[in-house]
C-alpha cells in the first residue's frame, strides 16, 4: 500500500514533467496574477 | 477606500512588528491621496519602450517599434490562465473596434502554452491583433511581474502604464492619453 | 523545544532567501520557482524562491483550459508521504508566524470540544475553495479562478500583499475592495493568533489538512508504539493542537508529548532507525 503510493507519486511527477507542467508552475509563480493574491 | 487598505495595512504591520519588520512605509505618503482605479502612471525609468519581435498565431512577424511609429500603440500583456486578464479582453476588443483606426492595438500573450491562448481567442472571436513573443525576454524587458499590464507607447516611448485589469470606462480614459 | 524554533526560523529564511525582493518590492523570477516549497509560503512573497503548493495547485486548476495537475499532485503526494504534518511543525513559515504571535504574553484560549470540532473546517475549505471552486467557476464562466488564494488566504496577504503594496506603486494603484476584504481576513486571523495557538493551521489550512491524511504513514514524524501505549491520554493533554493521540491527523510532530509519555511509547519515526526508535527513546 505504502509502496504503491510512493509509486503513484513518482508516476504523477513524471507524467507532469513529461507534459512540461513544471514550466507552467514556474510561469505562474513568477508572474503575479494580481487578483489572485487579493490585489484588485 | 484606499484609506481603509492603508489603515488595515498599518494595523497588520503593527501587529506583526518583529515578524515582517523589513519593509515600512516607503510609499505611504505618496499613497495617501485617493486615486482613481486606473489612473495613468508616470512612465517607468527612462520611458523608452524596449523593442521586440512579436508575431501573430499565423506567424506574421512585426516589430513593436513599427507599431508605435505612425500611430500610438496600445500594448497589453495577458495570459489565458489569468482571470482578470481574460475578463479584460472583451473590453479591449470593444476599444479596438472604436479606436482601432487611430491607435494600433497589440495584445501580447505571455502564455507558456501558446495553444491555450489561441484556443481562447478563437473561441471568443476577437478581431483585435493578438500576438505571441519571447515571453521570457518580454518579461525581463518590460519588468512583467504582474499581469495584466497595459501601456501606451508613442514613437518608442512609454507614455502611460497601468498594472491590473481595467473595465471599459477606465480603459477608454486610459486610451485618451494616447489620442492626445 | 529550542531546536524546533531554530529549524523553523532557518526554513522560513531559506524559503524566502531572495532578500533584495524585500528591499525593492519585486519578486524572485528564477527557475527554481518551478519547485514547490513544502510549507504554505506565498510565491508572490518578494523573498520566496519556490512555489506555494496550494498556490500552484490553485493556479494549475485556473485558466481557460482545465487539465489534471499531475506535477503538483505528485508533489503533494510526495511531501505527504515523506513528512506528513512534520512540515507544519518544523518547516512552514506561516506556522512560525503564528507561534511567534502566540508567544505574546496574554491570556490564552484553551483547546476544547469546540476547537476540536472547528478542525474539520479546514477539510471543507480545502475541498470547497481549493478544488471545487476553480473547477465550478470554470464550468460556469469558462475560466477557473484560484478562489482560496484570491478570496481567503491570509498567508498570501501577509507575505505578498503587505510587502508588495507597501513598496510597489504600480500594484498599489491596482488595489481595491478585494484588497480590503483580504486585509480584513488577515487582521482577524492575526488577532486570533495572539490568543489561540496556530488557529490557521488547526481550523483553516488546506495544506495541513492534506498532509494530516498521511500522518500515520509518513516516513518521518511522531508515532506511537501501539505495544506500549495504554491510551492514558497524557500526550493529548499536553498537546496544543487538537489531537486525540500523538501522531493522528491533527499532530504536527512538534514532539512536546515525547518526554511526557509515561510508557515511552511516543517516538520520532526516522528513516534510518525504522520502527525501533521506541527502544532508542527509552534509553
Amino acid at each position: 500500500m505504502k509502496k504503491g503510493l510512493y509509486l503513484i507519486a513518482v508516476m504523477l511527477l513524471l507524467a507532469g514533467l513529461y507534459r512540461g507542467e513544471e514550466q507552467m508552475v514556474l510561469k505562474k509563480a513568477v508572474t503575479i496574477c494580481l487578483e489572485c493574491i487579493g490585489i484588485g | 477606500m484606499k484609506k481603509i487598505v492603508l489603515i488595515l495595512m498599518l494595523l497588520t504591520l503593527l501587529i506583526t512588528t518583529g515578524c515582517q519588520g523589513t519593509e515600512k512605509h516607503t510609499s505611504a505618503p505618496a499613497s495617501d491621496a485617493p486615486k482613481p482605479e486606473a489612473q495613468a502612471k508616470q512612465p517607468t525609468e527612462n520611458g523608452l519602450a524596449p523593442d521586440a519581435k512579436i508575431k501573430t498565431f499565423e506567424g506574421t512577424q512585426v516589430m513593436l517599434s513599427e507599431l508605435s511609429k505612425d500611430k500610438p500603440l496600445y500594448l497589453n500583456f495577458w495570459a489565458s490562465w489569468c482571470p482578470p486578464c481574460v475578463r479584460e479582453m472583451p473590453h479591449i476588443e470593444k476599444m479596438y473596434q472604436k479606436y482601432g483606426d487611430k491607435i494600433n492595438f497589440a495584445a501580447v500573450t505571455v502564455d507558456e502554452n501558446i495553444g491555450d491562448a489561441e484556443a481562447f481567442t478563437a473561441k471568443a472571436g476577437f478581431t483585435m491583433p493578438i500576438y505571441t513573443g519571447d515571453a521570457k525576454q518580454l518579461g525581463q524587458d518590460y519588468g512583467l511581474e504582474a499581469i495584466p499590464v497595459s501601456l501606451i507607447i508613442k514613437q518608442g516611448k512609454i507614455v502611460s502604464k497601468v498594472v491590473g485589469a481595467m473595465d471599459a470606462t477606465a480603459l477608454e480614459q486610459f486610451l485618451s492619453a494616447g489620442l492626445k | 523545544m529550542a531546536s524546533r524554533k531554530i529549524i523553523q526560523s532557518f526554513s522560513a529564511f531559506v524559503c524566502n532567501i531572495y532578500l533584495p525582493g524585500f528591499a525593492n518590492g519585486h519578486i524572485y523570477q528564477g527557475g527554481i520557482k518551478a519547485l514547490c516549497l513544502p510549507g504554505l509560503n506565498c510565491y508572490s512573497c518578494p523573498g520566496a524562491i519556490g512555489a506555494c503548493p496550494v498556490g500552484a495547485l490553485q493556479s494549475a486548476l485556473s485558466g481557460t483550459v482545465l487539465r489534471f495537475p499531475f506535477y503538483v499532485m505528485g508533489t503533494f503526494l510526495a511531501f505527504g508521504l515523506l513528512f506528513g504534518r512534520l512540515i507544519c511543525g518544523w518547516l512552514c513559515p506561516f506556522g512560525l508566524v503564528q507561534e511567534m504571535l502566540f508567544g505574546l504574553p496574554t491570556r490564552k484560549m484553551q483547546k476544547s470540544h469546540f476547537t476540536a470540532r472547528l478542525c474539520s473546517l479546514k477539510y471543507l475549505l480545502g475541498i470547497g475553495l481549493v478544488v471545487l471552486a476553480p473547477v465550478l467557476l470554470y464550468a460556469a464562466q469558462g475560466i477557473g479562478e484560484p478562489a482560496f488564494c484570491e478570496y481567503f488566504c491570509p498567508a498570501g496577504t501577509l507575505e505578498a500583499a503587505v510587502p508588495l503594496l507597501s513598496m510597489n506603486d504600480d500594484l498599489w494603484a491596482a488595489a481595491g475592495w478585494l484588497t480590503v476584504w483580504k486585509f480584513f481576513i488577515l487582521s482577524v486571523f492575526l488577532v486570533i493568533m495572539v490568543f489561540v495557538y496556530r488557529p490557521f493551521c488547526r481550523f483553516a489550512c488546506p495544506l495541513g489538512a492534506w498532509y494530516g491524511l498521511f500522518n500515520r504513514q509518513a516516513a518521518l514524524g511522531i508515532a506511537v508504539d501501539e505495544q506500549r501505549c495504554t491510551h492514558c491520554g497524557q500526550c493529548a493533554a499536553v498537546c496544543r493542537m487538537d489531537v486525540r493521540i500523538a501522531g493522528d491527523p491533527e499532530c504536527i510532530s512538534c514532539g512536546a508529548c515525547r518526554p511526557i509519555c509515561p510508557e515511552h511509547a511516543v517516538y520520532f519515526r526516522k528513516l534510518w532507525y525504522g520502527k525501533n526508535m521506541a527502544e532508542v527513546n527509552k534509553n
